[in-house]
């Protein structure tokens, strides 16, 4: 009997059907038990402001919220675009809002804009990846956790008054899959009405022909549906934002003050800063929450965990337990690792192997280069060896025959020296000129001698120089030449 | 004060005429002589206006010239524009003043900064320049030189955001490129988003800015000391408003029982010709009315012959690099001759120098030994 009805419960699934109340029960305060709830939970909701530097991001963050966030100014020299989160504690009539800003600094200046979307994207995926690590702990607090995916993006458009630039288009294109974006016309008080409308136009029309998905407001609530619907004809907001306060009439309002005429914040006739107040926290800052959770958070969710290997069913159509799946795919990737580290340790033995080849090849090398070395160098010492011996024997030739000449020359002496006295008589130079006849023969044969006999050789030769030199010098051998 | 009332002043009262008379000799009808005949051969003017798109330029043109130049003009949307490259476009019109006839150039440079990205943009702008100087340098070293056509640029206005805070690095680099060889007038663009005080605050970091960067913008002459106190007022208002906050109107709008140029918004009308509401007047009158003529002068004397000089000295060191290879003189500049032959001369110098040097080496070891 049990069985049937549990059969019953599992398989028949009936249509529940309504009932009237006999009396009052009292669950229609279940809404503001909710409330109650999240008021003492407090809420939080991220803005990223994306345009360029100087456009008044900064400054309508301050309108908006009619308070001053400190922030320094950007320079317009920043290599990259980088984000800058800063988070604060609002409070109004006893609801908390934590309200985190995020700005784009640095996007538009650099000169080669092609990768300025990237650090947007990856901040906003990083948002995302935190959350779902935080779903998929074990022991998670989600109630506690300080949720900072960005719920709207405000796209900050310059008023060129032709069209969206370049770099708007491709960054919005990157970013309307991943949070709900909200363009806006900045420093409206430089566009004319006429050129206003034409502006939007052209704006609104760029964005459909390239596939753009800005945020639309949402009017399946009938409470909300008409406003929200006229608004969205109005985008993009025209806005001008300003913090100082000038004299209108007799009130002081928020305003910028011209010499031609004073621009109020907050005439609907000047600009659009009304509208998108009451759009963006007014009305329907909760929906923006609720898509930023249950679109673009599901759709990177699934992507993420399809990249992962996980699958909704297989092919035979039988859910998969989150658990086997996750099992199995650590397995996998043991294993994978296991066979890297195998491979790489592989790898480094062989190269050690040849490393040591080579080595060894080397050092052979360098042996045989050194033998070949030695050998020249013997080649060479010994080709010295036998110069210096062909230089002795020269030298020692050389020497023979000088003494043999010397000997000549002392007995030429001896026997000029043997002559009759009558010689003596004679002046020295009859004498001399004996003497240098005799010592002119003999001596030109010396010369003779040396030069038949003496090579022109280098090293010989200028020692034959200078002993004809000293000859020279020498008056007998002068007397006797001439 | 127009450059007539300036020098009239001096010529001789009628009580010093009796004195004069006597030795008046005459040359000082020349002033007069150069009027008739600069007013009978005209004047032209080139003109070129850079910056990116949608901030005012052809709308401040039309402003300061009152003409319409750019009658069918084809707006690109942001998707053409992604990787769009720059194009050098000229208009030419012929206005005449009182018998003075001008002939007006306007060079535009639509698709400046508009692409994603804009590495070189500048690129075509640069070279368009150059190639104007390097007409007029081969037409003056000409045969004939009659009627030599000047169509070198003149003036250069440079058109910065006001959304921004200062200069942004493509404007930086934009001047840097320009700064040696044309005149630069930098404008604040569309200056009605800028209240005064935020107005004078942009231009003093912007005269910072192109301090800190280097960057050679057109001065204005200084006035000489006899000029009258006015004149030297002016002046000094003048130097102390640069760079010019701008606002431009093809419009005219009635405003206070007159019908003048501006602009109409729900709080007030903006006009263009009020000096307290921009400096529109001030550069009106420097661009035209005062300084046209020194503009001229400083490109010719200035920008076009550092062009020159440059021009002449790469042609004479090319020629001694050439001379080895025995090649004609040319009378223009020669393609660059090639790097890898240089390369290959100088390292077979090299290893001569070796060989020479270890020959001298063995001969004193064997003399040694």
């Amino acid at each position: 009997m049990a069985a049937t009805d549990l059969e019953r419960f599992s398989n028949a699934e009936p249509e529940p059907r309504s009932l009237s109340l006999g009396g009052h029960v009292g669950f229609d305060s279940l809404p503001d038990q909710l409330v109650s709830k999240s008021v003492t939970q407090g809420f939080s909701f991220n803005i990223l402001c994306v345009g360029e530097t100087g456009i008044g991001k900064s400054t309508l963050m301050n309108t908006l919220f009619n308070t001053t966030f400190e922030t320094e100014e950007a320079s317009h020299h920043e290599e990259c675009v980088r984000l800058r989160p800063q988070t604060y504690d609002l409070q109004e009539s006893n609801v908390q809002l934590k309200l985190t800003i995020v700005d784009a600094v640095g996007f538009g200046d650099q000169i080669n804009k092609d990768e300025s979307y990237r650090p947007i994207v990856d901040y906003i995926d990083a948002q995302f990846e935190n959350y779902l690590q935080e779903e998929l702990k074990i022991r998670r607090s989600l109630f506690d956790y300080h949720d900072t995916r960005i719920h709207v993006c405000l796209y900050f458009i310059t008023p060129t008054g032709h069209s969206l630039k370049s770099l708007d288009l491709v960054t919005m294109k990157k970013l309307d899959s991943k949070v709900n974006i909200i363009p806006i016309i900045a420093k409206a008080d430089t566009i004319s009405k006429s050129e206003l409308h034409k502006f939007k136009i052209k704006i609104m029309g760029e964005l459909v022909s390239n596939g753009v998905q800005i945020y639309q407001f949402p009017t399946d609530d009938e409470a909300v549906a008409e406003i929200n619907a006229v608004m969205n004809a109005h985008l993009p907001f025209a806005v001008v934002g300003s913090t100082e306060e000038v004299k209108v009439g007799n009130k002081l309002v928020r305003a910028r003050q011209y010499p031609w005429g004073v621009v109020q914040v907050e005439n609907e006739n000047h600009c659009d800063f009304v509208k998108l107040r009451e759009m963006l926290i007014r009305v329907n800052m909760e929906d923006l929450r609720e898509q930023t959770h249950s679109r673009h958070y599901e759709l990177y969710r699934r992507c993420k965990l399809e990249e992962m290997g996980f699958q909704d069913s297989d092919g035979d159509s039988q859910p998969f337990s989150l658990q086997e799946t996750y099992e199995a795919k650590r397995k996998e990737f043991l294993s994978e690792l296991q066979r890297k580290e195998e491979e790489m340790r592989q790898m480094f033995v062989n190269k050690v192997k040849e490393t040591e080849l080579e080595l060894k090849e080397k050092e052979r090398e360098l042996h045989e280069k050194f033998e070949h070395l030695k050998r020249v160098h013997q080649e060479e010492k010994r080709k010295v060896e036998e110069k210096r011996r062909e230089l002795e024997e020269e030298t020692n030739t050389f020497n023979r025959r000088k003494a043999a000449v010397e000997a000549l020359q002392s007995q030429a002496l001896h026997a000029t020296s043997q002559q009759p006295l009558r010689k003596d008589k004679d002046k020295k130079k009859s004498d001399i000129g004996v003497q240098q006849s005799g010592m002119s023969l003999s001596n030109s044969k010396v010369m003779m001698t040396k030069a038949s006999v003496e090579p022109l050789n280098c090293s010989s030769w200028w020692p034959a120089i200078q002993c004809c030199s000293c000859l020279v010098r020498d008056a007998t051998w002068r007397e006797g030449f001439l | 004060m127009s450059t007539g009332l300036r020098y009239k002043s001096k010529l001789a009262t009628p009580e010093d005429k009796q004195d004069i008379d006597k030795q008046y000799v005459g040359f000082a009808t020349l002033p007069n002589q150069v009027h008739r005949k600069s007013v009978k051969k005209g004047f032209d003017f080139t003109l070129m206006v850079a910056g990116e798109s949608g901030l005012g330029k052809s709308t401040l043109v039309h402003s300061l010239f009152l003409t319409d130049l750019y009658k069918e003009r084809k707006l690109l949307s942001a998707e053409e524009r992604i990787s769009q490259t720059v194009e050098i476009l000229k208009h030419t019109v012929d206005i005449e003043e009182k018998g003075v006839k001008l002939k007006l150039t306007i060079v535009d440079t639509p698709g400046f900064g508009d692409a994603v990205n804009n590495s070189e943009c500048w690129k075509p702008i640069t070279d368009y320049v150059d190639q104007q100087f390097e007409q007029y340098f081969r037409d003056e070293s000409g045969l004939n030189r009659k009627n030599i056509q000047d169509n070198r640029v003149h003036c250069c206005l440079y058109f910065i955001s006001p959304f921004g805070h200062g200069l942004r690095p493509v404007d930086v680099g934009f001047m840097k490129a320009l700064h040696e060889k044309v005149n630069i007038v930098p404008l604040i663009a569309k200056a009605d988003c800028l209240v005064p005080s935020e107005i004078r605050k942009l231009k003093e970091r912007i005269r910072e800015e192109i301090d800190k960067f280097g960057i050679h913008v057109y001065q204005f002459p200084e006035c000489d000391s006899d000029e009258d106190e006015d004149f030297k007022q002016q002046d000094r208002e003048l130097k102390e408003s640069a760079p010019f906050a701008v606002i431009g109107s093809n419009t005219v709008v009635e405003a206070k029982g007159q019908r003048v140029r501006g602009r109409l918004y729900p709080w007030g009308i903006v006009e263009v010709e009020n000096q307290a509401h921009c400096d529109f007047v001030k550069l009106r009158n420097m661009l035209i009315r005062t300084h046209m003529h020194d503009l001229k002068d400083v490109t010719c004397d200035v920008h076009y012959e550092n062009y020159r000089a440059h021009c002449i000295q790469q042609m004479t060191s090319k020629l001694t690099q050439d001379s080895r290879m025995e090649s004609p003189i040319p009378i223009l500049p020669l393609p660059t001759p090639d790097a890898e032959t240089e390369k290959l001369i100088r390292m077979k110098d090299e290893e001569l120098r070796r060989m020479q040097e270890m020959l001298q080496k063995m001969k004193q070891q064997m003399q040694d030994q």
